[in-house]
C-alpha cells in the first residue's frame, strides 16, 4: 500500500473517533473534552495533509507532476481534507457538539469514499491535457473551501430544523444560528463565485467558451443561484430560523449534486465527467 | 418602477431561473437556455438590476462606505457579464474544423448551433492554415496523453510562419483564437496487405488508402484483379450482423474492409485483421491470399476557431463582481457591516 493511502485511512480512523467524541458530548457528561476534540481533529488533519503531500511528490513518477486534486478519488480526498480544515479553524466559535460531529463525520465519510465509490481509485494517473493548466489548483482549491463553508452552514441549518433550544453539551444557548450560516454562507459564496469564474477562464483557455452550458456548469450556477436567494432573502428580507435554514439546506443539495451527481446521475453526463 | 427594482422580482427571477436551469439539464433536448422563457428572465433579471442599482445610486444624502462600493461593484459587475454573454451571443462566432495532415483551409462554415444567421454559412479566414503533423498520444485507458497540431501558416499579405497549437495554449491570429479543441481518427488510413495468387509463387506487399482508389493487379487466375480497401476499425467489433465498429480508438484489434474483385465475377468484400492473419470474414475465393500486414494509424486535429467580442466585457464584469463581493462580504469595520 502507499504511504498516502495508508496515512489517509489513519486520518479517517482519527475524524470517527473525533466524531464519536462529539457525539458522547450530547449526552452532557463530557464538560472537558472539547480541547481534546480539537487536539485529535488537529492530528487526524495533519496526517491527512502529510498523505496529501505524499501523494503530489509521487505524481512526479508519472512524469508530469501535479497538485492531486485531479480525478474522483483524489478530490473526495481533498473535500474531506477541507472539511476537516475547515471545522478546525471554525472550532473557537463553533456552536454545537452535534453540528461538530457532523462535520468530523462527513470528512471521514467524504474521504472513505475515495476508496469506495465506483469508478475511484487511488492509482495515480497522469495528467490529462486539458488539466495541465495554472487554473487547476486555484479553481478546484477554491471551489472545495466553498463547499466545506457551505456544509458548515447545513449542519447548522439542520440543527435549526430538528431543534429548537440548547441541548444537554452544547455551552451556547444564545448562539445565533442564523448569522452563522450568514457569515459561513458569505465566505462560501465569495469563494463558489471565484471558483465559477477561475473555471470559467479556464474553459475560455482550453476550449474558447467561458460557458458551455455543460450539466456541471448548469448545477454550479444552481447552486450560486440558490445561495444568492440565500444571501437577497437574508440581507434585505430579513429571512429567519427554519425558512433560511431550508434555503441553506438546497443550496448543499446543490452542492452535492454539481460535485457527485453530475458523474452519478445518468441523466446528468457531461464534461466534466473526468473529475 | 418600484415594482421593477424590488428584491421580491429579484427572488422571483432567480427562482425562475433555478427552476429552469434544473429543467434544462434534465431535459438536454429542450435548448431550456436559449428559450424565450430564459432569455425573458435574464433580461428582467437585468432591468430589476439596473433600477436597483440606479436607484440605490440616487439616493441622497449617503456617505459613500465600503459596503456601498461592494453593492455597487457586485450589481455592476453582474450587469456587465450579462452583457458580454449577449454580446457573446449576438457577435460571437465559432467553428470546429477537422484536419488531416497536410490539409489546407483559407474558410469555415460556421457552426449551426451558434446564434440565428443560419447553417451553413460560409466564412472566408484572410489566412491559409495547413496541418503539417498532428502528434496524439494515448494512455491504454483511450484518454489522450498529449496532443499538438503543428502548422503552416499563410495570413494574406504577411510572411507565412509556424506555429504550434497544444491543449490549454491557443493561437491567435486575424482576430481568430484557435484552440487545440479534439481529434478524430482519419477517415483515410494508409494500410499495407500482402497479395498471393494461386498461380504465382511470391507474395507482393502493396500500400493502399482506405476510402481511395483502388490497386489493380493483372495475375494470372484473376486478370484484372482489383483490391479497394474500403474502411478501417482500429479496435474491431461485430456488435450484430452485418454491423461492425470499434470498442475504442485504439489499435487493439485493427481490421480493413477490403473489396476484391476477380476478372469479371462479382467483387467479394471481406475483413482482414492485423493480429489475426488467418481469419478472413467471410472467407476469400479460390487460390487467393489476401493478407492485413500493416497500418499507420492517422488522426485528425481537431481545432476551434473562435472570435468572440463578448469576452473581454466578460473578463471586466468578473473583475469588479469579484471586487464588489469582497468589500461587500468582507467590509473592513464590523459597524459597517450590520447596516442594510
Amino acid at each position: 500500500m502507499n504511504v498516502d493511502v495508508l496515512l489517509t485511512r489513519i486520518a479517517i480512523a482519527v475524524y470517527v473517533t473525533a466524531g464519536a467524541m462529539s457525539l458522547f458530548r450530547l449526552t452532557g457528561r463530557s464538560g472537558r473534552m472539547i480541547p481534546v476534540i480539537r487536539g485529535v481533529m488537529a492530528f487526524g488533519w495533519l496526517m491527512h495533509t502529510v498523505a496529501f503531500l505524499a501523494r503530489w511528490r509521487a505524481t512526479y513518477a508519472t512524469g508530469y507532476g501535479h497538485v492531486p486534486v485531479t480525478n474522483r478519488y483524489e478530490s473526495l480526498v481533498f473535500f474531506g481534507w477541507c472539511l476537516a480544515l475547515a471545522w478546525l479553524v471554525l472550532a473557537p466559535k463553533w456552536p454545537a457538539a452535534g453540528t461538530a460531529a457532523g462535520m468530523q463525520l462527513g470528512a471521514a465519510v467524504m474521504t472513505a469514499a475515495a476508496g469506495l465509490l465506483p469508478g475511484s481509485s487511488p492509482e495515480i494517473e497522469p495528467l490529462m491535457p486539458a488539466l495541465r493548466s495554472n487554473w487547476l489548483l486555484f479553481h478546484v482549491v477554491t471551489c472545495f473551501l466553498a463547499y466545506a463553508a457551505f456544509a458548515a452552514a447545513t449542519f447548522v441549518a439542520i440543527r435549526v430544523l430538528i431543534r429548537n433550544q440548547a441541548v444537554p453539551g452544547e455551552k451556547s444557548p444564545n448562539f445565533d444560528a442564523d448569522s452563522f450560516m450568514h457569515r459561513m454562507i458569505s465566505v462560501g459564496f465569495f469563494l463558489l463565485t471565484l471558483g465559477i469564474l477561475s473555471g470559467s477562464a479556464w474553459a475560455q483557455q482550453s476550449w474558447g467558451r467561458y460557458w458551455g452550458w455543460d450539466p456541471k456548469e448548469v448545477w454550479s450556477l444552481i447552486t450560486w443561484i440558490i445561495y444568492a436567494i440565500f444571501l437577497h432573502a437574508r440581507i434585505s428580507r430579513g429571512w429567519t430560523g427554519k425558512r433560511l435554514a431550508l434555503v441553506a439546506i438546497a443550496g448543499f443539495l446543490a452542492v452535492l449534486i454539481t460535485y457527485l451527481g453530475v458523474n452519478y446521475l445518468p441523466l446528468l453526463q457531461g464534461l466534466h465527467s473526468y473529475a | 418602477m418600484e415594482t421593477l427594482g424590488s428584491v421580491r422580482l429579484t427572488l422571483i427571477v432567480l427562482a425562475a431561473l433555478l427552476i429552469m436551469s434544473i429543467w434544462g439539464t434534465l431535459a438536454p433536448h429542450r435548448n431550456v437556455y436559449h428559450s424565450p422563457g430564459y432569455y425573458a428572465a435574464l433580461i428582467l433579471l437585468a432591468i430589476n438590476l439596473t433600477v436597483c442599482t440606479s436607484r440605490r445610486l440616487a439616493r441622497k444624502g449617503r456617505r459613500f462606505r465600503q459596503r456601498e462600493w461592494g453593492y455597487l461593484c457586485t450589481h455592476l459587475g453582474m450587469l456587465i457579464i450579462l452583457g458580454g454573454a449577449l454580446v457573446s451571443l449576438l457577435m460571437g462566432f465559432r467553428a470546429l474544423v477537422f484536419l488531416q495532415p497536410g490539409e489546407t483551409i483559407n474558410r469555415l462554415i460556421r457552426s449551426p448551433d451558434d446564434a440565428d444567421t443560419g447553417p451553413g454559412e460560409i466564412i472566408s479566414l484572410g489566412f491559409e492554415i495547413t496541418l503539417k503533423r498532428f502528434h496524439l498520444e494515448l494512455q491504454d485507458s483511450g484518454m489522450p496523453k498529449e496532443f499538438t497540431s503543428e502548422l503552416h501558416l499563410a495570413p494574406d499579405g504577411e510572411a507565412p510562419r509556424d506555429a504550434v497549437i497544444t491543449v490549454n495554449n491557443p493561437l491567435e491570429i486575424n482576430g481568430y483564437n484557435i484552440y487545440q479543441a479534439s481529434y478524430q481518427l482519419s477517415r483515410r488510413q494508409p494500410v499495407t496487405l500482402s497479395v498471393r495468387s494461386a498461380g504465382n509463387t511470391g507474395v507482393q506487399e502493396y500500400a493502399l488508402v482506405t476510402g481511395e482508389k483502388p490497386l489493380t493487379l493483372s495475375g494470372e487466375s484473376c486478370s484484372p484483379l482489383i483490391i479497394t480497401a474500403l474502411r478501417y476499425e482500429p479496435d474491431f467489433v461485430m456488435s450484430g450482423p452485418g454491423r461492425f465498429g470499434s470498442r475504442s480508438i485504439l489499435p487493439r484489434n485493427p481490421a480493413v474492409q477490403v473489396s476484391v474483385r476477380c476478372g469479371s465475377d462479382e467483387p467479394v468484400t471481406q475483413w482482414l485483421f492485423l493480429r489475426h492473419r488467418d481469419v478472413h470474414h467471410p472467407p476469400p475465393g479460390d487460390g487467393l491470399d489476401i493478407r492485413f500486414t500493416a497500418v499507420d494509424q492517422q488522426y485528425d486535429t481537431g481545432l476551434e476557431f473562435v472570435k468572440d467580442p463578448g469576452t473581454p466585457w466578460v473578463t471586466a464584469g468578473a473583475l469588479i463582481l469579484i471586487a464588489g463581493l469582497m468589500l461587500y462580504l468582507f467590509p473592513l469595520k464590523s459597524r459597517d457591516g450590520k447596516s442594510s
